[in-house]
């Protein structure tokens, strides 16, 4: 019978062995006459190769798998696989004239996931809130996000995860650790047939409990740390398009650069902070800086990102900003006979401080 | 056995017979120079089409390209037969290397020849999902398309164009394509931005030279009652009435809705026609047209439509194209209701994935119901359902087809032929 011979690697050796130059380590081989396999994973994290000694062509598979694992033989001997050999599986390794079984060792050391944060962060939220983000601190895995989510009625413990749009294609992040969950349309807008017939997901002055289950489980198969729960009161209906103008806007305290503060006055989608604020000078050159915004989401610091003198700024504002609710500057996502999609294409312009007298410029780009 | 198939990674294979054979390690103990990585330039691979001579088209969602690939030659003699695997989650992840946990399927679609199935799949890495397409044949054999060479691509524009990054350079818009049609040299592409929820369908010369046209789309959805420019479409297919083509385009909850290809505009909006709703508290899968028989040889054209949460659904075309000359929906529906076009419910569940296998069959990819196993199956047309999948009467021991019988008989032999069960007659 074969034996679990070698394996692995540079990133950390994770089992005992004698250390070979390159970063490989081994452990005994079994088979007489034959060497062992060995598997090098790169150090970072690339598929690596195996090889079983002398051996120039090899076919490796899972173990008892009927099918052969994809990847390509260099003219060296090494197998390259097209992805890197999973943690805890066991490889058959198959030469012309040997073969053996390498078993990569469970990961150890990963850290466990944990949900970071669940956006919008405000304890108070419109009935009819649009969307919540939830961020994890590792690549998560993808499929079934609805099995991991529960949101219920505080008090009567009402399930009410199907509001939540089953979006097949999930909307992650491109580094999988953040996931948008959408609240279905047709139980948020007023007089929809579904939100009729079925409810709106929420009403004002109830309170709801927003649990992300510990089942989740990262990437490499480790679950979360543990369940992370986040409550909110629902406020009346936001019908309103956002308004700018109405805006608190003040001088940062930064006093190496260039920053302002802004008071939305409502609970804002903080994607649209990052992604659609932009500052500018007064003559319309862009300002590059990060926002910072405060908990509860109604309010963002911004500060430039290298140190200047201080020049008049103006606040740009594009029309797609938008609201936990989903309004935009250029309508209400609930409004009659609105379809939800701004069409404008220019920045509103505001100077900083509110009620400065400066003229703002528009940015060659939307002029 | 294991063939090499030039222009495809290879499976253990022996090596390719142009490479040059240095002096291989006499044991495992010699330092070894860390090799080149496969390239795994694509991102997540989301959607995939081919051509009818055999090119094929794939969205990359977490870059935004359409890619083109024509698939190297190959002859696969159980080209005319149907497909009857099983465990095919765990050949697909044994090509990719692991287990079936760490394997998500994205798309598939049937090359227009070989009738072999490519498979968009995604495979868990320590911190992110590595995507490729594997390619399965009727025999189970999965092979892995190479896309390292010969693969063309264009970038798809999405609003806004100027990217961005926030929290510790997290992308803040992504792009999902949600399907694609190949029809007249041009790709149809449809997806939705995550950065601003505007529903797209962008048209691409199939030969990537030449301007690709965006318009944003906008339906009327009776059972939410309202206008929508957000939902994506989530599967489509160009049908022809009178020398005209339209875009017959399925959404969530399940909008029909008829858009004519000549009144796609690039920069512009197109409202679209809505001819039926099929279904409320659902997501579309695959659309598959074709032509079948009725049991007295009377030929006509159909539209199939996959589902995520109820049954597949089939709707002759006659109807859709009366629907299609006749103003679109307008009044609200409720939901469970299903408005116009005659649709009939057809005992197709647990899809995930449809396309069509030559003029006899459909090939489908499902979860069995009592197992969750996947598997790759097709269905006679015109039956849409497994005889295997049942116990009936028919299959108690001892029991007697009558002499009126014989045709049903006949159908059945048919069936557990082409289901790997027996021989025909």
């Amino acid at each position: 019978m074969r034996t679990l011979s070698i394996v692995v690697a540079a990133a950390g050796a994770l089992v005992p062995g004698c250390s070979l130059p390159g970063g490989e380590t081994t452990l005994h081989a079994t088979q007489p006459d034959c060497p062992s396999a060995v598997y090098t994973l790169a150090a970072d994290g690339r598929p690596g190769h195996v090889r079983l000694g002398s051996e120039s062509s090899l076919r490796v598979s899972v173990e008892g798998a009927s099918v052969a694992m994809a990847g390509k033989m260099q003219g060296d001997g090494a197998f390259v696989p097209s992805f890197p050999l999973t943690p805890g599986v066991r490889y058959e390794v198959r030469g012309a004239r040997c073969s053996d079984t390498i078993e990569v060792p469970p990961s150890v050391g990963e850290a466990q996931p944990e949900v970071v944060a669940v956006y919008p962060r405000s304890e108070a939220l419109p009935e009819n809130i649009l969307r919540f983000y939830v961020y994890f601190s590792e690549p998560m895995a993808e499929g079934g996000f609805l099995e991991h989510v529960r949101l219920e009625h505080v008090g009567s413990g009402q399930d009410l995860t199907g509001v939540f749009f089953d979006n097949v294609h999930e909307l992650w992040s491109r580094d999988r650790r953040r996931i948008t969950l959408l609240v279905d349309p047709g139980r948020v807008k007023t007089g929809l047939v579904a939100h009729q017939k079925l409810g709106r997901a929420f009403s004002a002055g109830e309170t709801y409990r927003l649990t992300i289950l510990d089942t989740w489980t990262s990437i490499g198969g480790r679950r979360l740390e543990g369940a992370y729960t986040a409550e909110f009161t629902a406020t009346r209906e936001d019908r309103a398009s956002v308004l700018p103008s109405s805006w608190s806007l003040q001088e940062g305290r930064d006093a190496a650069r260039p920053s302002l503060a802004a008071d939305f006055g409502d609970v804002v989608d903080h994607v649209s902070v990052h992604r659609l604020l932009t500052v500018h000078t007064a003559r319309g050159h862009r300002v590059p800086g990060r926002w910072s915004i405060e908990a509860g989401d109604t309010s963002a610091t911004w500060v430039a990102r290298d140190e200047a003198s201080p020049e008049a700024l103006c606040l740009g504002v594009d029309p797609r900003f938008e609201d936990a609710a989903g309004n935009n500057l250029e309508a209400a996502l609930d409004a009659p006979g609105q379809t939800g999609g701004a069409t404008r294409a220019q920045l509103e312009l505001m100077p900083v401080p509110r009620g400065s007298t400066h003229t703002c410029t528009a940015p060659p780009s939307v002029r | 056995m294991f063939a090499c198939a030039v222009g495809l990674l290879l499976f253990g294979c022996d090596k390719a017979p142009d490479s040059a054979a240095p002096a291989a390690p006499s044991s495992a103990s010699q330092p070894v120079a860390t090799p080149e990585p496969v390239p795994t330039s694509h991102e997540t691979i989301t959607a995939l089409a081919f051509d009818a001579g055999g090119t094929l088209y794939f969205g990359d969602s977490g870059t935004g390209k359409l890619h083109s690939v024509k698939p190297p030659a190959k002859d696969n003699p159980m080209a005319q037969a149907p497909y009857n695997l099983k465990n095919l989650d765990g050949k697909l992840a044994a090509a990719l290397g692991t287990t079936p946990e760490y394997v998500r399927i994205r798309d598939m679609a049937v090359h227009p020849t070989t009738k072999e199935a490519y498979v968009a799949v995604g495979r868990a890495t320590s911190d992110s999902y590595g995507s490729a397409i594997l390619i399965v044949d009727q025999s189970g054999g999965v092979r892995m398309l190479d896309l390292s060479s010969d693969v063309a691509e264009v970038q798809i524009p999405f609003a806004p164009a100027d990217e961005f990054d926030f929290y510790d350079e997290v992308p803040g818009r992504d792009l999902t394509f949600t399907d694609l049609e190949v029809y007249k040299g041009k790709v149809y592409v449809a997806g939705l931005s995550n950065a601003d929820f505007a529903s797209t369908l962008w048209s691409v010369p199939s030969s990537f030279e030449g301007q690709v046209q965006a318009t944003k789309t906008e339906i009327y959805h009776a059972v939410h009652n309202q206008n929508e420019t957000r939902a994506p479409i989530r599967s489509m297919k160009v049908v022809t009435f009178e020398g005209a083509d339209y875009m017959i385009a399925a959404y969530t909850c399940t909008p029909l809705v008829a858009f004519p290809l000549n009144a796609l505009r690039d920069g512009e909006k197109v409202t679209g026609k809505t001819i039926g709703e099929l279904g409320y508290g659902n997501t579309p899968g695959d659309i598959v047209t074709f032509a079948v028989r009725d049991m007295q040889g009377k030929k006509s054209d159909v539209l199939f439509v996959q589902h995520k949460n109820q049954s597949a659904q089939v709707i002759g075309l006659a109807a859709i194209e009366a629907a299609v000359k006749k103003p679109g929906l307008s009044k609200p529906a409720a939901p469970g209701e299903t408005v116009a076009l005659g649709a009939a419910s057809v005992p197709m569940t647990q899809l995930l994935q449809v396309d069509e296998l030559g003029d006899q069959f459909l090939v489908a990819m499902r979860r069995d119901v009592e197992q969750g196993d996947l598997e790759l199956v097709s269905f006679l047309k015109s039956a849409y359902f497994r005889l295997s999948d049942f116990q009936s009467e028919y299959e108690i021991p001892g029991y007697e087809y009558g002499e009126g019988q014989q045709m049903i008989k006949q159908f059945q032999d048919q069936m557990k032929a082409s289901e790997g069960f027996g021989n025909p007659g």
